[in-house]
């Protein structure tokens, strides 16, 4: 992808960021908890197919669907901490003003982003769960290092994507669990598209530079980083709250059960194509 | 509680969410980040561990890859409200 194509399509998507701003003043918070609703599709919730999933009454299901959304909004809230302070950052240091003037948005939306979650989370659960993320230092290189960002970025983005499609269109769901999926699912598209171009570009121009050696380290970096982010779906603080005996024991095999590999398995496969066709994870 | 069962508690830890690794091989001062024997990406499990060991959650503040640096210093940033137990 040329310098003037990017460009073009920063244009582009900043355009749309103006136009199409999503204020989140005007989300309608219903008073309290429906205890009968459903605030997380049943079969995304991280124990979904386990034994202990099969031992839950419908009553107790429902609530530990509203504990995993609280527990999927809190690691977007972290997640999306994260994003705006290592893009800010980057912003206006160099010539690069198409550039920064996108990020600038992706920087206000996803500040929008994190006041609708934390709003669901200190009304209907008073808590965030707290971040347990250590980030790593920096390479030292600067254009590796936005390159890893953006990478990071991407792979938690198209997993939070999955969940939100699926939730967006879920009418089981809580009206207020529904719309605030189906709203980041509309941002969100744009940072996806961002995303995947700005890795494509970056990769382009450094053919002849990034070597192999290199190559490969992307990719083990970016093969742990993504079972990183899946271990943040799984959260024995969640489990108790859901009033789940024995949460720690239930979280420490949650993730091996046969239904959740398989369901990881499965996300992967249909999210992450495009960066395994970067060759940027190691192959399915 | 004294310093060395901190240091044991850490090493279980350890096992728990890497029971691939050869613990014989790492002293208690061998630098578990420089020497990737763990990641930044293990360390969320590992934190989840030695809460559930120590009993209390851990406080945002001490998440810095300095206090991953080796067994050691884990079992003194995060377990050494036990040593005066
Ligand atoms: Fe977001
Ligand atoms: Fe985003």
């Amino acid at each position: 992808m040329s310098q003037i194509d990017f460009d073009q399509l920063l244009a582009k998507l900043s355009a749309v960021s103006e136009e199409e701003f999503i204020d989140p003043g005007r989300l309608e918070w219903p008073a309290e908890v429906d205890p009968n609703a459903w605030y997380f599709t049943p079969e995304l919730i991280s124990l979904y197919g386990s034994d202990i999933w099969e031992s839950l009454d419908d009553r107790q299901r429902k609530r530990l669907s509203l504990a995993e959304a609280v527990n999927f909004f809190s690691l977007n809230i972290h997640g999306e901490k994260y994003l705006i302070s290592e893009i800010s950052r980057r912003l206006y240091i160099g010539e690069e003003s198409e550039l920064s003037r996108y990020l600038l948005h992706f920087v206000d939306e996803e500040a929008r982003h994190m006041m609708y979650f934390a709003g669901f989370c200190r009304r209907y659960a008073e808590k965030i769960y707290p971040d347990h993320t250590v980030h790593g230092e920096d390479s030292g290189d600067a254009e590796l290092d936005m390159f890893l960002l953006f990478a990071r970025i991407n792979v938690f983005e198209e997993i939070v994507d999955h969940y939100n499609r699926i939730m967006a269109k879920d009418e089981r769901l809580a009206p207020i669990a529904r719309e605030i999926n189906r709203i980041h699912h509309f941002e969100e598209l744009r940072h996806l598209n961002f995303g995947r171009n700005f890795l494509r570009h970056c990769l382009d121009r450094h053919i002849d530079d990034w070597d192999e050696v290199r190559r490969q380290e992307l990719r083990n970096h970016l093969s742990s980083y993504l079972k990183f982010v899946w271990k943040q779906y799984y959260n024995p603080e969640t489990y108790q709250d859901a009033g789940i005996d024995e949460a720690f024991e239930v979280w420490r095999v949650a993730a091996n059960s046969p239904s959740a590999v398989q369901h990881r398995n499965e996300v992967n496969q249909k999210r992450l194509s495009y960066l395994r066709k970067l060759q940027l994870l190691e192959a399915a | 509680m004294n310093g060395s069962s901190g240091v044991a508690k850490v090493r279980s830890c350890l096992a728990a969410i890497k029971p691939d690794i050869d613990l014989d091989a790492v002293s208690d001062d061998t630098p578990l980040l420089k020497e990737r024997v763990i990641t930044s990406f293990d360390v969320l499990d590992l934190i989840l561990h030695l809460e559930r060991v120590s009993g209390q959650s851990i406080n945002r503040a001490q998440l810095v890859p300095g206090s991953f640096r080796d067994i050691e210093t884990i079992a003194r940033v995060f377990l050494s409200a036990e040593v005066n137990e």
